[in-house]
């Protein structure tokens, strides 16, 4: 499955398997405020594509936004032609989505600002960790349970 | 696949002392400048005396554009003005699920319908 979306750069391809893992789907769009909807809706369709229950896609689609939207805030300050990348895989009945920016590395007053409210509401609805990343930029991992 | 575009509409009517907003649709990050302008245009409008967000017809809104929501009220408080936000009970259920994960309505006022808001406004402005 490929699908293209102008304006956003926005790309996507499902399925796969790498390392024993069965990769769902691979998305990446330009840093910008009108990628985060698509993403966003990609995402929750690969979930119940998946077999996840449809009475956590609110949950998925609250984090997968808040994420996206840190990367959009806080990733390329400098200037706005960086990407984001949104991979999904399933792990041991868990739905894993990993959002990725390759900005600049973090100060410590951008992180405080990147590390508020939104990281809370990932933390409320699903497994997640948020990390640095050695190359620069920031790692967002989130877990849903398949079923509620 | 949802590609489809789903941004949001912002319907305004204004003209007296009560102006409504409804987002109709998704909004994020793409319509809260636009919805944070409209919101600052009616309360800066000496007529105005109340802004009411209609929620009825919202498919999806998220942090920041209750965060938007929230500013207002506080400037609309400063200015001896009323800020209500209509969420009904058929409202969609992503909407209400963010507003109860942060609380929103310890920061905003809410009310179940346009009823109760017309209401509480013409109250409050002597209507």
């Amino acid at each position: 499955m490929t699908c293209s979306r102008a304006g956003s750069g926005f790309r996507t391809e499902g399925g796969g398997h790498l390392g024993g893992v069965q990769i769902v789907l691979s998305s990446s769009a330009e840093a910008t405020a009108e990628s985060i909807a698509p993403l966003r809706h990609a995402t929750v369709a690969a979930f119940r594509a998946a077999g996840g229950d449809p009475s956590l896609s609110d949950d998925l689609a609250l984090a997968v936004s808040e994420a996206c939207a840190n990367s959009v805030r806080h990733a390329y300050p400098m200037d706005g032609d960086g990407r984001m990348t949104v991979d999904t895989w399933i792990e041991d009945d868990l739905f894993v989505v990993q959002i990725r920016d390759h900005g600049a590395l973090l100060d410590a007053e951008t992180r405080e600002a990147r590390e508020g409210l939104g990281v809370d509401l990932m933390h409320e609805v699903a497994d997640a960790d948020v990390v640095p990343r050695a190359s620069g930029g920031t790692e967002v991992r989130l877990a849903f349970p398949l079923s509620a | 696949m949802g590609m489809e575009d789903t941004y949001g509409q912002l319907m305004v009517q204004a003209g007296g002392p009560v102006s409504v907003v409804a987002l109709r649709g998704e909004h994020d990050h793409v319509s809260k400048s636009q919805l944070e302008g409209i919101v600052e245009t009616l309360l800066s409008n000496p007529t105005t005396r109340a802004v009411i967000i209609d929620l009825s017809d919202t498919d999806f809104v998220n942090l920041p554009v209750v965060g938007a929501l929230a500013r207002a009220t506080e400037r609309a408080s400063g200015s001896q003005k009323h800020f209500i936000v209509v969420l009904p009970e058929a409202g969609r259920a992503i909407v209400h699920r963010l507003f109860s994960l942060i609380e929103a309505d310890t920061v905003l006022r809410v009310v179940p319908t346009m009823q109760d808001a017309l209401h509480a406004a013409r109250e409050e402005v002597g209507g």
